[in-house]
């Protein structure tokens, strides 16, 4: 096994930059970004050639280069705050430099408003319309915390699922877990945090560039599961440009509730053809502290820390990265649930990631990419200090292969791949076996534009195969043996342009998604999740329809959309409570991993405007519900009379309030966060109360000697108010945390 | 050979190298071998007879009928109780040695390699009151204190081997027991709380305040 995965990794690193060697011919696209009052060069802003996933930020003199962008039209995004965000379509020519002149308007607040130019006749804005968002920048440093799923919070339809502050994953619109994809860089996490609530995302958003969220057809280019969303960090680990000069940031973040402390720092410097990444952070912090005293054994360290190298030529480029992640956390107690003292988790990953490029000039792809990923993944459970509870080993191999290709039919792009993975899966302290899978895919998503009309469809074929390492026909849990699926998933959206900066669209995804190895094969006690989780090795897929009909409004000044959704499964995968202890751990209940027909829906929107160049406002509300079926077993067993009960772990109405007053270069922010009550209860779910919380903050940035500083002081919670998320597994224990004074320094040099 | 060639070359060497060392990385994990037999359930014996037993996730106290002194009824329950009925050593204050044995999923008694002769199984509890008081250790403190710290405890000697233990009983009152069997560093059987109950009886060795007067009721601190 390891003499084919050697071959594989040199054919990917030798043989594929080697046949680009005829193909040495592409665009250059170089250019300085200026500061359209005063015609001044501005440093450090981010620019992004969407298409082609390339980055770079400006140097010093506000210059940038790429070396190396197929020809054809491609879309430019730049932000840096203080500016107003904007995009463009570029046409870019073979061997040739492109040059260009951006001139950013200042503003003095930083908003997801966005400046369109240069606007191709007839398109009229739709193909820049996506079902996708990204957020960067200023939203992204404001919203920082310690877990990604705590930064992405604030997004409408976004919760946590939470079990403790330091083990969140995020939730959007209800869906969680395999539902939600998370990436780094474009590759899968290679973690256990879509397994169980306990299991924290082997990622810092500390060291995000930018934080995408994809959905509809983008998202089938990643996996054929996340219909509730795919969600990129975007680190850059792998360099895809060589920067004019060094360029990094620094940034220290502290924190009051908890006296954590964060620090990260990354250098990206240039060496004739060959550009070095360094990206390092550490995060320490105690104890969070609530209006009624601490979460006990709620304490965290982590590191997450990478170097990466990329050769870059005309032809392309070809890079590797390796990266690890070290963390601490503490489960906090719950007496009542099995652990009076809180479990201790180590978790760790190391991780090599391999990608090379290759342009091509006059030929029907574009550019067509390779990319390999190897991930070790391990985290062990502390019951006691002596008695390790669960192990839990994940070997992640994966590669793909994906092609951007011209125009062909009506089609005016694409991207055509090929991906596979391979899972080595074990699990020591239950009565799982060991296990792996293997899943292979072929995808295509194309983009179409009818005059104001923009389509994009997709389509991913999936074969999965799970295998114990040994059959087990008399298990307690069924016959535990070799499964296998295959099944097409598929996904459309269209958007049109009403004019007037109104746009209107539907997306519909047709999910599908495989039985993990632990749904179909686990059985075994998992303290920190207070579960004995049983498996189910004879589970079918779950199939799901989603469907999303909205409608925005974008202007300079304005940004505003209303969603409404509708995610039907004819199978939705999940571990239910029994509400019965376990014969074997009688401390903890089963939970028996089912499939039922269930049905998520709901609306959210949100609403920015910008009343004067000063004073902006924003608000933003989401409301989902979420049921299953009852048949006649459950009715006859339970003596439940509905055909329809709520789903577990279903967040509730939602609804945020903010305003923003810029001074120079001063940002002053508050945000007022409802949560109704949540009554609408799955098994053994307890109602969560609702709340309202005040969080206020300011920003600074200062350019000085060619250095560009910003401080972001902020304070959640102003009033200690006692509230609890029903998404968090331990709010009948603890609250979430009180009143946290938060101060983030970055500097960009 | 051209200079993109060889720039190629050195490159791919370097990384290919890299990968190397990083594949040569296993998963680490390995699951338990599924070669022992699962604990569903225990008895608890003595003379051969049985006090306890716990199965489907129920105790059943004195299922043969041989133990009626262990049993009384407290608060409309009935739990396991010590008393001089069943604590013959008063000096000592413990009951003769009782064994666990282990159930399968059809109730039948079934042996474990036990740690104290090389194998890998051993028993361990847990109490629900602390074994400590909470300052200083006087006469006046354990009796204020009598309500919150321990009234039973547990005690294993070197001839019990890993199955067998003495409780022992050490001031009037009730207090519940977690019993787990240990599999090298992991539990893999954890049973439902058992309540133990200490009774208030006159006897020459129990004190008024109900403080069982043995020489191995020694006063515990922080």
């Amino acid at each position: 096994m390891i003499i084919k995965k050697i071959l594989f990794v040199a054919l990917l690193f030798y043989v594929f930059p080697l046949s680009a060697e005829a193909s040495e011919s592409s665009g250059i696209l170089k250019g300085k970004v200026i500061d359209a009052k005063t015609w001044e060069p501005i440093p450090y802003v981010y620019l992004h050639l969407e298409e082609i996933n390339r980055t770079i930020t400006t140097d010093r003199n506000g210059e940038f280069r790429f070396s190396n962008v197929p020809s054809g039209t491609i879309t430019l995004s730049a932000h840096r705050i203080g500016y107003m965000n904007q995009t463009r379509r570029i046409s870019i020519t073979d061997q040739e430099e492109n040059e260009i002149t951006i001139e950013l308007n200042p503003s003095v607040i930083t908003g997801s408003t966005v400046e369109v130019v240069g606007q191709q006749e007839g398109v009229r804005g739709s193909n820049l319309e996506h079902a996708s968002t990204k957020i960067l920048g200023t939203e992204l440093r404001r919203n920082l915390g310690t877990t990604l799923s705590e930064t992405l919070e604030s997004q409408p339809g976004f919760d946590s699922r939470s079990m403790g502050p330091a083990p969140g994953r995020p939730v959007i619109r209800g869906l969680g877990d395999y539902r939600v994809l998370i990436l780094q860089d474009g590759e899968r996490s290679g973690d256990a945090s879509a397994t169980s609530a306990d299991h924290s995302v082997s990622i810092d958003p500390i060291s995000a560039n930018e934080i995408e969220i994809a959905r509809g057809p983008a998202a089938l280019v990643y996996g054929s599961n996340a219909i509730g969303g795919v969600i990129n960090v975007v680190r850059d680990q792998i360099p895809t440009s060589v920067p004019n000069s060094i360029t990094g940031s620094a940034t220290l973040q502290g924190s009051s509730v908890n006296s954590g402390a964060t620090a990260a720092g990354s250098l990206l410097i240039p060496y004739n053809n060959l550009a070095f990444n360094i990206d390092v952070n550490g995060r320490t912090g105690s104890d969070f502290n609530t209006p009624v005293g601490r979460i006990e054994n709620s304490d965290l360290q982590s590191t997450n820390n990478a170097a990466g190298i990329s050769y870059i030529k005309p032809w392309g480029y070809a890079g590797i990265a390796g990266s690890m992640y070290i963390s601490n956390y503490g489960i906090p107690p719950d007496p009542l649930g099995g652990h009076p003292s809180g479990v201790n988790i180590e978790m760790e990953k190391f991780q090599l990631d391999g990608r090379s490029e290759v342009v091509f000039s006059d030929r029907f792809f574009k550019n067509v990419e390779l990319n390999a990923s190897l991930k070790n993944y391990y985290h062990v459970e502390w019951e006691r200090a002596d008695v390790a509870g669960t192990e839990f080993g994940i070997v992640t191999t994966t590669a793909g292969i994906k092609a951007n290709h011209r125009g062909f039919a009506f089609f005016e792009e694409g991207i055509v791949g090929v991906w596979g993975e391979y899972q080595d899966f074990a699990v020591r302290g239950s009565r799982s076996p060991d296990s792996n899978s293997f899943t292979g895919s072929l995808f295509t998503v194309q983009e179409a534009d009818f005059g104001p009309l923009h389509i994009e469809v997709g389509a991913r074929f999936d074969h999965n195969i799970a295998r114990p390492k040994e059959d087990r026909p008399n298990s307690a849990i069924g016959n535990i043996r070799q499964r296998s699926f295959s099944a097409l998933s598929s996904s459309a959206s269209a958007i049109y342009n009403l004019g007037r900066g109104f746009y209107t669209g539907a997306i519909v995804m047709h999910s599908y998604r495989a039985p993990a190895l632990e749904e179909l094969f686990s059985e075994g006690p998992h303290l920190a999740a207070y579960s004995y989780e049983i498996g189910n090795p004879d589970l079918d897929p779950e199939r799901g329809l989603g469907k999303e009909i909205f409608l925005r409004y974008r202007t300079g000044r304005t940004a505003a959309s209303i969603a409404a959704y509708h995610n039907g499964f004819s199978n939705y995968l999940y571990a239910r409570d029994t509400g019965r202890p376990n014969d074997r751990i009688a401390t903890l209940n089963d939970y028996q991993f089912v499939g039922v027909e269930a049905e998520i829906y709901g609306f959210e929107s949100s609403i920015e405007h910008q009343f004067t160049p000063n004073l902006l406002v924003d608000a933003g509300i989401s409301y989902t519900i979420g049921e299953r079926n009852v048949d006649d077993d459950e009715r006859n067993i339970t003596g439940f009379t509905g055909s329809t009960a709520p789903l577990p772990m279903i967040p509730p109405l939602k609804a945020s309030l903010g305003f923003r007053y810029a001074i120079n270069s001063l940002t002053f922010n508050t945000k007022l966060r409802y949560a109704s009550e949540q009554s609408r209860l799955g098994e053994f779910e307890t109602n969560t109360s609702g709340y309202t919380l005040l969080d206020a903050g300011v920003q600074y940035r200062l350019d000085a000697g060619g250095v560009f500083h910003t401080f972001t002081f902020g304070v959640q919670n102003i009033f200690n108010e006692t509230y609890r998320d029903h998404l968090s597994r331990i709010k009948d224990i603890f609250p979430e945390p009180g009143r946290n004074f938060n101060l983030l320094y970055r500097v960009y040099f | 050979m051209n200079t993109f060639t060889n720039s190629t070359i050195r490159f791919t060497a370097l990384i290919v190298l890299s990968a190397l060392i990083f594949i040569s990385c296993d998963n680490t994990v390995s699951g338990d071998e599924n070669d022992h037999a699962d604990a569903f359930g225990f008895v608890i014996e003595q003379n051969n007879a049985e006090i306890l037993r716990f199965q489907n996730n129920q105790y059943t106290l004195n299922p043969d009928g041989a133990w009626d002194e262990y049993v009384t009824t407290v608060d409309g329950e009935e739990v396991l109780t010590l008393s001089t009925a069943v604590i013959p050593d008063m000096s000592r204050g413990m009951t003769p040695s009782v064994f666990v044995r282990w159930l399968d999923r059809d109730g039948n008694k079934f042996d474990l390699p036990e740690e104290a002769d090389g194998g890998e199984y051993r028993l361990e509890f847990d109490w629900a009151k602390p074994n400590v008081l909470s300052g200083e250790c006087t006469d006046e403190a354990r009796v204020q204190d009598i309500n919150q710290i321990r009234p039973v405890n547990l005690e294993q000697h070197g001839s019990d081997g890993s199955w067998g233990f003495h409780f022992r009983a050490d001031h009037v009152g009730t207090d519940e027991i977690v019993f787990r069997l240990q599999h090298i560093d992991h539990d893999d059987f954890v049973s439902r709380p058992l309540r133990v109950h200490v009774a208030h009886e006159d006897h020459p060795s129990i004190t008024e305040d109900g403080i069982w007067m043995h020489e191995r009721n020694k006063c515990r601190t922080r």
